[in-house]
This record gives C-alpha cells, structure tokens and sequence, in this order.
C-alpha cells in the first residue's frame, strides 16, 4: 500500500495545466477515497498492481491490466464507478455507478467484493511485475 | 461542438500529445502481455473535443509527429480515423484555433467529437479506442 500512497501523493501535487488545458491535481477527498477502494480490493499478496491515471476535473482511473482483462475504479468529482471487462469486451460482474450522494453502502460492498473475486482471477495470469517503488 | 467532417478520410493518422506528466500515469501496462497502452486518461475531452493534428496536413508543411510534442516530457501516440468513427465519435477539422501560443502544427489542428454524447456515454468507446492507439514517442519523465 505504500506504492498506492506514494502514487496518489504524485497525482495530488499535479501542476494546473498538466494536461495542456485545465487539467487539475487530483482532489483530496477522491484521493483519500482512492486509497480505500484499493485497500477493499487488493487484500492480499500476489495480485495485480493497481495503475494510476488523472482526469482533467481533479478525478483519477485506478486500473488493473491482465492478459487484456480490466478492472477499473472511475472516481470523478460526481460520480463512482466501478467495472470489470474481460478481454472480449463482456462485463466480469454488474457495473457499479452511483453519484457520490447516492451511493449505497450495501450495493457498494457488493460491487467491491465483485471486484476482489474479479482481480483474483485475473491475476492467476500474471507473468510481468512492473516496477513499484 | 462541431459536427463529424466527411471529408477527412478514413485512412487518415491522427496525432496527439500525451499530458505533460510520469509516463506509468498515461499508460497502462497488461502485466501477461507487457503491452503498454494509452490511458483513457490521455483521451480526456476539452469543451470542444479532443484536440489531434492531421499527419497528412503536418506533411504539406514540412512538419510530422515531433512538431505535436510541446515540452520534453510529451509523448505521441496516433489514432486512425476509422478506429474513432467505429466508436461512434467524429472527427472535424479546426485549423489555427485561437490560442496564447501559436505554433506551425495548428494548420493540422483537428478535434475528436462526440457526435452528441456525452462523456460518460462516451467513456466505453474512448476505453476502447485507447486500445487501438499507436505510442509513437514515449516522452521524458525528467
């Protein structure tokens, strides 16, 4: 966890303009809310890493890439979501979208605990660790 | 936000500059594979679109992909155009948009557009399009 944190302070000292327009550094409640979803999903060893990427509005993408099989957390300044994508294109589970205010607790445990059997099984094939501080 | 331009053909190489920020924030790497690709990240909408530039324009002027990089640390990645109309977005040509810094390449300058949808919409078909983009350059994190 401590490469989630150190990647996620990166992204929270982002310059303005990073993107060549209006790009914001990612806000400190996503941030904050980023490190648990990643904490929820990733509980235990030997699984994907979790890849980080900026959105414009102050929002960032949390990715896990195996074999063409895709997990992604969507943290925007609105709204949540959260998917699984084989690499067919076909949903691994429900996708999981909800505006922050009406986020429910119920319905988002479930998603999370999808997305944990989801990064389970996509990590069984693993064959390149990348390079985590 | 303009209408898809039929007259930019299909065949047609986009280029664009990826953000000015680390390498592994605007890729995703498939850790079997250890293909990297583009994160929709670096496919993120402006007011009017996503801005590109026409490699055949930057050709008529003497300039190619390095001419899209704006500092160091930018990478280039390219995008066919067939691959962005198949998603159901559109692609308009907008020469020399009005900017603080002008540069020879805005005669190429082009937008993604989004036919009408909206970014969340559109989401799933820019996450498909990042799959099918080129990294040409992978820029400098120094």
């Amino acid at each position: 966890m401590r490469y989630t944190q150190l990647e996620i302070a990166k992204l929270r000292r982002l310059p303005h303009g990073w993107d060549g327009g209006r790009g914001a550094p990612v806000h400190p409640s996503l941030a904050n809310v980023a490190f648990s979803i990643v904490a929820a999903i990733t509980n235990r060893h030997g699984l994907a890493t979790p890849q980080f990427s900026p959105t414009p509005d102050g929002g960032l993408d949390i990715v896990w890439l195996v074999g063409g099989n895709r997990l992604t957390a969507g943290l925007e300044l609105d709204e949540l979501s959260l998917y699984g994508t084989w690499a067919d294109g076909q949903n691994a589970f429900p996708r999981f979208e909800h505006r922050w205010f009406d986020l429910r607790r119920p319905e988002f445990e479930s998603a999370i605990h999808d997305a944990r059997i989801f990064l389970e099984k996509i990590s069984t094939d693993i064959e390149h660790q990348l390079p985590v501080p | 936000v303009k209408p898809d331009d039929p007259d930019i053909e299909d065949d047609e190489i986009l280029y664009r500059y990826s953000p000015s920020i680390p390498h592994s924030n605007w890729t995703v790497t498939d850790q079997e594979t250890q293909q990297v690709y583009i994160a929709v990240a670096a496919l993120s909408w402006d007011d009017d679109g996503i801005s590109c530039y026409r490699e055949r324009v930057l050709h008529d002027h003497g300039l190619d992909w390095p001419d899209v990089k704006r500092e160091p640390r930018n990478g280039v990645f390219s995008l066919v155009v067939q691959d962005i109309r198949a998603e159901r977005l559109g692609v308009a040509f907008d020469p020399n948009p009005e900017t603080d810094a002008p540069h020879p390449r805005d005669v190429a300058h082009t937008l993604i557009v989004n036919n009408g949808t909206s970014k969340k919409e559109n989401k799933p078909c820019r996450e498909r399009l990042a799959l099918r983009a080129r990294i040409i350059h992978h820029g400098s994190d120094e």
